[in-house]
């Protein structure tokens, strides 16, 4: 199952962590910004999702790419943990 | 890795969305190529959709050169006599005009996205967002 998930502000706008699925562009001007690295630690051999903005490491325990992507596509949510550090 | 996406004003790209979200907001006249008038019926235009409630509250659609649409209206009329739906939509500095585009939007976006197999689902939140979660088997 594919889940997109977005916020439609209140002046007007769209705001959403991005998916190649939603092309913003067609409603005008979009800015983009890196929300997250997410990378794999050869020390610890799992991989990690770290904050692009504050530089906080939020989680350091997947096992795979693609869990390390779903865990940080929740926490990045709107109405997530990490949604009010995005907008 | 991810990014974060934002469009801080989203143009008017669908006509049947802004009837949709017109009639949602109370709006619930619609009639389409007519002319709008200002509160003292002087300077007409022609739209190619208005859609309106009561004697004064009319909001129009106009085709633009780039081939999307604006919203016209004479935001006084509209504001003396608002229908209850759009008037809930309003405050702490959201205007009418942030919520039929708001709802504009919100129905652009689920029109598209329902003729791909996604199922949409809104949820209001208490200041004036709507999150909308699209989900797809």
């Amino acid at each position: 199952m594919k889940t997109i998930q977005l916020e439609l502000t209140a002046q007007g706008g769209i705001q959403m962590l991005h998916d190649d699925a939603v092309d913003l562009s067609e409603f005008g001007k979009i800015e983009v910004k890196r929300a997250s690295h997410v990378e794999f630690n050869n020390a610890t051999g799992y991989w990690y999702v770290q904050s692009a903005k504050t530089g906080k490491m939020l989680k350091e325990d997947c096992t795979s790419r693609a869990a390390a992507l779903e865990w940080e596509k929740e926490y990045y949510s709107p109405g997530g943990p990490g949604w009010e550090e995005l907008i | 890795m991810s990014h974060f996406t934002k469009n801080s004003k989203a143009n008017i790209v669908d006509r049947v969305a802004f009837e949709e979200a017109c009639k949602e907001l109370g709006l619930t006249n619609v009639i389409h190529d007519t002319t709008i008038q200002s509160f003292y019926g002087e300077a007409a235009q022609k739209v190619d959709v208005l859609a309106s409630y009561g004697q004064r509250c009319q909001v129009g659609l106009q085709k633009n050169a780039k081939g999307q649409y604006d919203m016209i209206a004479d935001w006084y009329c509209v504001n003396r006599e608002t229908p209850s739906a759009l008037r809930a939509q309003m405050g702490n500095g959201r205007t009418a005009e942030n919520a039929i585009l708001q709802f504009t939007t919100k129905h652009t976006l689920a029109r598209k996205y329902r003729s791909q197999g996604y199922n949409c689902q809104f949820t209001n939140s208490q200041d004036g967002a709507i999150k909308m979660v699209m989900t797809k088997f």
